[in-house]
């Protein structure tokens, strides 16, 4: 989360997750949503899971009960484990490997209770918490999701199950909702984006994906892709597709509505422009992008409309924009134009100069038909000059005085400077 | 500043290609104009160069943060000299340094043959251009520390790493960049030669002082490294076989032989592909270590971190380098082959030959255990490192037959050597080699076979240096004293006597290697008053001190060292906290040095309630005799640079001209500089900044029109200026002819 954090970024980010809460809310996570994320502990050695089970509440142990986890090792072979809940009503398992993914079931009175899957950490283990006859019971627990996303694990994550009622896997009745906020913000070299797609399913099944997740595709050129807090379980594979581990209620249901929140920036390359092109599989109905206000940056896009822009916490103006909606397999694209630019025009200069250099080189190379200084000429000079050299070495061994020499030194020079001109 | 400093290297990449293209094509049309043009343009290069590191130098001195790298590598709080070398201690600034120093060798090279190598010199500068084009292209299209903040620019720099803050780390980089980078000028002359088909010896003449000063360089940079890393890293040796220290290595095994190669083609006319080979690899190696430590492809704490598409620019440049160089050697080679053949396997250049081939022989095992990771990793099986032992299994051995040989080059004549001669002078050195082994042994030294060996060889060649100076006095004793022939000896015949120094100061190095072997250590806890006996030494824990400046905080454990109880020295080891980097904190080493053995002590942790300091005690013997024999080395290397009575006397008077009055001005302002630095004047620096950026303006305008000038002018040359060519002409062959008689 840290490139996340700094400062501009934060207050956008709480401005951001402030204005998603104002359209459908999420609901505040209930006992049962809390207790069936896991809770990472270093007072545990590693490899080590334990399950607390209550009836009605925690306090109330439910002692005796069996607790089954199915255990997905790094290498896919899945096994089963069962343990008993001691007198506290705590099932522990141990010798877990790292990097497998955890998930425990169990049943009190009937009441089948799940906790969500997570990967086995590094460091430390982790402690959950499973309550029976908790507010809507089992069927709550197919929401349940982990705390943070798990991104970059590449594992394969079960998805939460689906315990009660029918599913559908049909990828029509998913949409993204107008309720999904796009907000950019400039950094360094780059635009960061971060999005809260929310999605909605149009029918009165549960739906789950086929693939073992929705595939939400990330814009080409989009790098250090992070899931932001309060997003549903999401994955990232081969940095360029996120995968939404998670299955979705119908519309009309209480429980929060999915949402992926996630991050990632956009290299501008000290470009003055740069689109933002992200494919759509499932549409994407009316998007409301937010940028902060600006006298330089412009938004362009399909059916843009400027909407009356808010204030964020910090007190900077955030400008809000909603867009035309995109259909299905159809690509969002928003141009932002009026960034902060490198100037190009020193490096294309001195490009062309040098290409003209080049050409200039290749042209030339061709030794002229005639030659200037002739052969003859040259070998002439060469040893008129290679006598100077002994007339002068014979001048300084016998002493400057001696007139003979000083005389062909002379003649000799002469005669190069003649040969010199002639060429 | 940044938009001057950028602008300057782009005038630089194209100065740098015209300097290429217009050498070339004068040398290929034998057009003068444009070879004197193109020469300028060398000149004028190193001027703008100049002016762009006067341009990074002043932004660091002022602070000027909108500078990305500026930011990135100073504070307000670093002192001058920090700031100042923070120009070479990031990856961008490091190539614009590169890239300034080689247009300033280049310069310089070109001065000093312009009338010397004329067939050659055009495409020397050729390829000179092309390096120098390399690494602008770099700094412009991929890591220009010119770069501006865009966004916002921040208030305060994030400062220069606290272990940099070192002066070993104000000189240690720029003494390996300037060997690494005059190691590019025998290159550009070797291939010249390649490429004109020039291939008699007159290149040699040419670069023989470069390969000599780079390998110096590279030498002194090589020892600064590893007595920073000895003083400051705190974990109580010298050269750990990092990859980032064995780059700096590599090009210098082959540089050394190299330089004997060179040698052995000068005086006997053998070898001659050998050095061309040498010359191509050393340069290959030296652009090689560059994208190992800039690149990210191996890990090190000394590499710049990874950039893949840095490194494919290095990949696909290394391997033109390669391509084209021996492209060239192979369409000569049949004009490559040796003047005559070997004389004797029993002569000093058979033992050349074979030295060469232990110096490639270290240098592939160093290139392939130093990749050996990467290549793991590319293969797609993990990355297996390569440590020490695997090192020292290999180079240890190749040491020592290196170090045998070096004895025998000093027992072995030119030509050949008759066996009985052979035998009669290997008794006085082979006996003192076993007496050294022998008191070795006595001394309780014998645990070690591979030290052991290497002091017994030390004795041997020390003695057989000494053994042929005591020959040469002999020889050279005509009616005078001992004292006054071993002079005329040193100053007259300088150069093969300045070489069994350098043996000898190699010597000295080995015997610090070897006592690495019987390195020891203890940690301790000590609490105020408390002393603990350590080999012949006594520790005693005085307290703490504890100081603060703008920078840091100071914890210093004052401690007493005592030898048969009595006080031999007060230690200071201490652990300094940078306010900027808290949980980096900075280990400084106390030592007390002597010939037999440094004792050398780091802080760890410590507590001040308490009273309480862990520390690391650490006896290492006979280290300070590889600081002396690398002393010893310097000195007779700066003894061969300088030129002989009869060179200085070839060497034209200095006229009066306008060049002569800007040198002359430029020196003067250097001198002020320092004057100003060491005075620490709050005007000082930007006073001398000024100073030197004015006359580098006016050096660079000036080489400008030197540039253009001999194209735009019509007129005849004068009969004076042509007879003054002529005179330097005649000049320059009686130097040639002179050095060839030396």
């Amino acid at each position: 989360m840290r490139k996340w954090s700094c400062l501009p970024t934060l207050a956008a980010l709480a401005f951001f997750q402030q204005v998603a809460v104002a359209q459908p809310a999420p609901e505040a996570a209930d006992v049962q949503d809390m207790a069936v994320r896991p809770l990472m502990v270093g007072d545990l050695p590693v490899g080590t899971v334990t399950v607390r089970v209550g009836r009605g509440s925690l306090t109330n142990a439910a002692v005796g009960v069996d607790v089954v986890a199915t255990v997905a090792a790094p290498d896919g072979k899945a096994s089963k484990r069962t343990e008993k809940t001691k007198s506290d009503g705590r099932a522990t398992f141990s010798g877990l490997p790292v990097g497998a993914i955890f998930q425990a079931q169990t049943a009190v009175d009937g009441e089948r209770l799940q906790t969500a899957s997570f990967t086995i950490p590094a460091e430390g283990g982790a402690r959950l918490m499973l309550v029976s006859d908790v507010g809507e019971g089992a069927e709550n627990t197919e929401l349940a999701r982990p705390h943070a996303a798990a991104h970059g694990h590449g594992g394969t994550a079960p998805e939460t199950a689906d315990n009660v009622g029918e599913s559908t896997s049909d990828p029509s009745v998913v949409r993204l909702s107008n309720s999904s906020k796009l907000l950019i913000d400039m950094r360094e070299d780059s635009l960061a984006v971060m999005e809260n797609l929310v999605l909605e399913n149009t029918s009165d099944r549960i739906f789950r994906a086929e693939h073992g997740g929705v595939a939400i595709p990330l814009p080409a050129g989009a790098n250090g892709v992070e899931a932001i807090e309060g997003s549903s379980h999401l994955e990232l594979e081969q940095g360029t597709t996120i995968f939404l581990r998670e299955a979705i209620p119908p519309s009309g249901s209480p429980r929060a509505p999915v949402q992926a929140r996630f991050g990632f920036l956009l290299p501008t390359a000290g470009e003055s422009s740069v689109t933002l092109r992200q494919p759509v599989p499932f549409g994407i109905e009316d998007p409301v992008v937010m940028v902060p206000e600006s006298d330089h940056l412009k938004l362009t896009a399909p059916g843009l409309q400027a909407l009356a822009p808010q204030t964020d916490d910090r007190g900077v103006q955030i400008q809000i924009f909603q867009l035309a909606s995109v259909p299905r397999n159809g690509v969002l694209s928003i141009t932002v134009s009026g960034l902060p630019a490198r100037s190009r025009v020193g490096q294309t200069i001195v490009t062309v100069l040098i290409a003209a250099l080049f050409f200039a080189v290749l042209l030339g190379w061709r030794r002229p038909s005639v030659e200037k200084r002739p052969e003859k000429l040259r070998s002439r000079r060469d040893e008129l000059l290679a006598e100077l050299v002994e007339v002068e070495r014979a001048r300084q061994a016998a002493g400057s005085d001696d007139t003979t020499l000083a005389q062909r030194r002379a003649e000799l020079v002469a005669a190069i400077e003649a040969a010199d001109r002639s060429a | 500043m940044a938009d001057f400093g950028a602008l300057c290297v782009l005038i630089a990449l194209v100065l740098a290609t015209y300097a290429g293209a217009a050498s070339l094509l004068g040398a290929r049309r034998d057009n003068a104009r444009l070879l004197e043009s193109g020469r300028a343009a060398v000149y004028a290069l190193a001027a703008v160069l100049g002016l762009a590191s006067v341009a990074m130098v002043q932004a660091f001195v002022s602070g000027d943060y909108s500078i990305k790298y500026v930011q990135h590598y100073s504070d307000a709080q670093a002192s001058l000299a920090y700031k100042i070398s923070a120009y070479w201690g990031g990856l961008d600034g490091s190539m614009l340094f590169w890239a300034a120093l080689l247009a300033l060798f280049a310069a310089i090279a070109v001065y000093t043959n312009r009338h010397r190598q004329r067939e050659i010199l055009p495409y020397a500068i050729a390829v000179i251009a092309v390096v120098v084009d390399f690494f602008l292209y770099l700094i412009i299209f991929e890591k220009n520390p010119f770069d501006t903040f865009l966004v916002e620019i921040p208030a305060a720099g994030q400062g220069l790493n606290p272990l940099l803050q070192n002066p070993y780390m104000v000189t240690h980089p720029p003494a390996l960049y300037g060997g690494f980078v005059g190691l590019t000028i025998p290159y550009a002359f070797a291939l010249a030669a390649l490429i004109s088909g020039q291939l008699d010896g007159a290149w040699l003449a040419a670069i023989r002082r470069w390969a000599l000063a780079s390998w110096f360089l590279l030498t002194l940079g090589l020892v600064l490294g590893m007595i920073w890393a000895y003083e400051v890293l705190g974990w109580g040796g010298f050269w750990a076989w990092d990859p980032v220290e064995n780059a700096g290595l590599l090009p210098w095994l082959t540089a050394t032989a190299m330089l004997h190669s060179m040698k052995v083609q000068e005086r006997r006319g053998l070898l001659r592909r050998w050095t061309f080979v040498l010359v191509i690899l050393t340069f290959f190696l030296t652009i090689f270590g560059t994208f190992m430590t800039r690149s990210g492809i191996v890990q090190s704490v000394h590499a710049f971190g990874k950039d893949t598409r840095l490194a494919w620019i290095f990949t696909i440049f290394m391997s033109l380098v390669l391509l084209v160089s021996f492209g060239f050697f192979f369409a000569r080679l049949s004009a490559l082959r040796a003047s005559r053949p070997l004389d004797s396997w029993l002569s000093r250049e058979a033992a050349t030959v074979a030295t060469n081939w232990l110096f490639v022989l270290a240098a592939l095992v160093l290139m392939f255990a130093t990749m050996f990771p990467t290549l793991t990793e590319a293969v797609g099986r993990e990355r297996i490192s390569v440590g020490p032992p695997f090192f020292n299994t290999w180079m240890v051995p190749i040491g020592i037959a290196l170090l045998v040989l070096t004895g025998l080059c000093s027992v072995l004549t030119w030509r050949r050597t008759a066996p009985p001669e052979f035998r009669r002078r290997l008794i006085a050195p082979g006996a003192a080699g076993i007496v050294t082994a022998g008191v070795c042994v006595a001394a309780g030294l014998g645990a070690s076979k591979g030290a052991l060996l290497c002091l017994g060889l030390s004795g041997f060649i020390v003695t057989a240096v000494i053994q042929e100076i005591a020959r040469g006095v002999r020889s050279r004793r005509t009616g005078q004293g001992p004292l006054a022939a071993l002079g005329a000896l040193v100053f007259r015949v300088r150069r093969p006597y300045a070489g069994y120094l350098v043996h000898l100061g190699m010597t000295l190095m080995f015997v610090g290697f070897a006592g690495q072997a019987f390195q020891r250590e203890e940690s301790v806890v000590l609490k105020v008053g408390q002393t603990r006996a350590f080999g012949k030494f006594g520790v005693r824990f005085d307290g703490f001190s504890q100081t603060e400046d703008r920078q840091k905080q100071m914890v210093t454990a004052e401690l007493t060292v005592l030898l048969d109880g009595k006080p031999a020295g007060q230690l200071q080891p201490a652990r300094w906290v940078y306010h900027k980097r808290p949980d980096e904190p900075a280990t400084q080493v106390a030592i007390l040095r002597g010939l037999v053995e440094d004792l050398y002590i780091t802080m760890g942790k410590h507590d001040l309630n308490e009273g309480t300091a862990a520390l690391k005690l650490v006896s290492n013997p006979l280290v300070d005799w590889m600081w002396l024999g690398f002393l010893l080395m310097a000195a007779a290397t700066i003894g061969v640079l300088l030129p002989t009575g009869r060179e200085a006397r070839a060497i034209p008077s200095v006229r009066f001209s306008w060049s002569g009055v800007t040198i002359t001005l430029f020196g003067a302002t250097v001198a002020l500089v320092f004057g100003a630095v060491v005075a620490h004047l709050p005007w000082g620096a930007p006073l001398a900044i000024l100073g030197v950026g004015g006359l580098i303006l006016g050096l660079s305008a000036l080489a400008l029109y030197r540039v253009l000038d001999p194209l735009l002018r019509q007129e005849e040359i004068p009969s004076a200026e042509r007879r003054a060519l002529i005179e330097e002409e005649l000049r320059a062959r009686l130097q040639i002819a002179a050095e060839t008689a030396e």
